[in-house]
């Protein structure tokens, strides 16, 4: 018998704001307790929400960019349960008119395009956090009121490969668009993974599980073969009747899905409008104004990068990763550096300094311009690729100008025909018998002499220029 | 016969995290039948099913605020009225779900 994977997801994502999608208070990230609240957010007896525009607007671009159908107006709904971690006793969310519907994501899985179709996008605020501690909890509600942007897939995906493909490429286009910055370490992304397996040309699903608040991509991952595997195990072993609809929990520690609550226990949320928060008025206008303000997009970059500057497709998809890598290749392309030697650069040297240093390319002390003349120094020849990489680094290290350390390191290349041919009349007087060497036959002996050239001129001689002459003064001998 | 059943209203008050006595049950089990009958006779009504629900009292639309203007408030005086405090917490019974 065989098995096709169903997956379904439900992304969460904590958007970009000043300020909290229905209060006044920060919206930041904060390790110390309690510092962005206000009273809206907790509860207090008598409080209205007043809604961020700016949650709105940040919503509706994310709808246009997964082509929603979007509706003449936003309105929120009450979703009731009782947990410490929500002061009013209720998440203001959408329900009955999600901000999108019917939406589309293409997504690259291994150079193969496959449609995601999006069910809904809808904007609503978070909970609070609890700190667990052996007898009791501590609640902190710098969280409270987070706008989250939540995107529910169909069942349309059957591999882990193709959810992480789908989820990236979501993370990249919330970074790019700056509607969330989507940072993983700080749970900023979250996940509801749906997950059945059906029998191959069967119309009917089998029965979903659902693994509830899965805290990064890896753990999705890592999720969805975990269930892939205990559930084709219970199917192959005639045990199907024990894969029940319920809802699961990651356990990270053991990288096993654990049962939280089976559908009997489900909890009835009992949705009803909001009353507290009137309809807001999409018009045309409005959508017009937030699509000519959608920036360029992570896979249009992509398409950019391989039809117009020629590059491969590995090398454009690890340029767009990061909106930030690649404004910074952008800018080297756009002072006219080379396309080759500016790929190369970004993704290995810059690459692999800003990652052992932990920071990003724009705290990079060699700003575009400044790389630029390195790198135009090793395509004119003035100094070799070994030198280019020293300057960089002692760059980085001393925080200096590459155009003035390259003097000060005696860096310059000698192009000089006359100088260099000095030296080299200097170097074969002094070794006669390796000249004997090399006209009976020993040709590996011509690199002994040009080492001989590079050593006297501590590597600044031009080596193209070098060959040509020695090669000229070993044939008059 | 009444949609509604005494095990019905008993898992709707679980949901709701209420316990009910059976004097309780019975109580609102009786009061049902009344309010199932009113809403039989609003559905009487011609041309209900074709009204949309009234969410708003008036036809009003939302002004958003812009959401530039920061004000947050001081943990210390919002947690004045808290019961169990500790440092700039709510400390509540352990509650893992």
């Amino acid at each position: 018998m065989e098995l096709i994977p169903v997956i379904g997801l439900e992304m969460h994502a904590e958007m970009k704001s000043n300020t909290k999608v229905f209060s006044p208070a920060k919206n930041s990230y904060n390790d110390i307790s309690n510092l962005n609240v206000n009273k809206i957010d907790m509860a207090f007896p008598g409080i209205l929400p007043l809604l961020n525009k700016e949650c709105i607007e940040k919503a509706i671009e994310m709808a246009l960019i997964l082509k929603c159908d979007i509706p003449e107006i936003f309105m929120f709904d009450r979703k009731n349960y009782y947990y410490p971690d929500l002061p009013k006793g209720y998440q203001i969310t959408q329900f009955n008119k999600p901000i999108g519907t019917n939406g589309v994501l293409t997504i690259d899985v291994d150079g193969i395009e496959k449609n995601i179709d999006i069910l809904d996008i809808h904007l609503e605020e978070d909970s609070a956090s609890l700190d667990h501690y052996s007898y009791f909890s501590l609640i902190d509600y710098n969280r409270a009121g987070v706008p989250l942007l939540e995107t529910v897939t169909s069942p349309c995906m059957h591999s882990s490969k193709e959810a992480v493909a789908f989820l990236d490429t979501m993370k990249y286009i919330f970074r790019y668009t700056g509607i969330s910055d989507a940072d993983i370490k700080r749970g900023q992304i979250r996940c509801d993974v749906n997950v059945s397996m059906m029998e191959k040309d069967s119309k009917e699903l089998g029965t979903k599980v659902e693994v509830k608040n899965v805290n990064n991509i890896n753990n999705v991952e890592k999720t969805i073969e975990y269930e892939i595997k205990r559930q084709t195990e219970l199917i192959l072993n005639g045990k199907k009747d024990e894969i029940v609809q319920e809802t699961r929990r990651y356990d990270e520690a053991t990288e096993t899905t654990i049962t939280m609550r089976s559908k009997i226990d489900a909890i009835d949320y009992k949705y009803f409008v909001e009353p507290n928060i009137p309809p807001y008025e999409i018009t045309s206008d409005l959508i017009n104004d937030i699509k000519s303000r959608i920036s360029i997009l992570p896979n249009e970059k992509k398409l950019k990068y391989i039809n117009e500057l020629g590059l491969n497709i590995i090398d454009a998809n690890n340029l767009i990763k990061n909106k930030d890598v690649s404004e910074y290749f952008d800018n080297l392309i756009n002072l006219g550096c080379d396309i080759k030697s500016s790929v190369n650069w970004v993704l290995n040297q810059i690459s692999d300094y800003t990652n052992s240093n932990n920071i990003s390319i724009n705290e990079l002390y060699l700003t575009p311009d400044k790389l630029k003349f390195i790198i135009d120094q090793t395509i004119l020849d003035k100094i070799s690729s070994k030198q280019a990489k020293e300057l960089f680094n002692k760059s980085l290290e001393l925080q200096k100008d590459p155009k003035i350390l390259i003097k000060e390191l005696g860096m310059e290349q000698i192009n000089d025909i006359d100088t260099i041919k000095d030296i080299i009349v200097n170097i074969l007087d002094s070794n006669l018998d390796q000249i004997k060497l090399y006209k009976n036959g020993k040709t590996n002996m011509f690199d002994y002499f040009v080492g001989q050239v590079m050593k006297e001129t501590k590597g600044k001689a031009n080596p193209v220029l070098v060959k040509e002459i020695l090669s000229s003064e070993l044939d008059n001998k | 016969m009444s949609k509604f059943t005494k095990e019905l209203i008993n898992d709707y008050a679980d949901k709701l995290l209420i316990g009910l006595t059976k004097e309780e049950t019975d109580t609102i089990f009786n009061e049902f039948e009344i309010i199932e009958a009113n809403m039989d006779l609003i559905n009487k009504i011609d041309g209900i099913s074709d009204v949309e629900p009234q969410h708003y009292p008036f036809i009003i639309k939302s002004v958003p605020r812009n959401g530039d203007k920061i004000i947050n408030e001081n943990i210390e005086d919002i947690l004045k009225n808290s019961g169990k405090v500790s440092d700039r917490e709510i400390e509540v019974p352990k509650v893992v779900g």
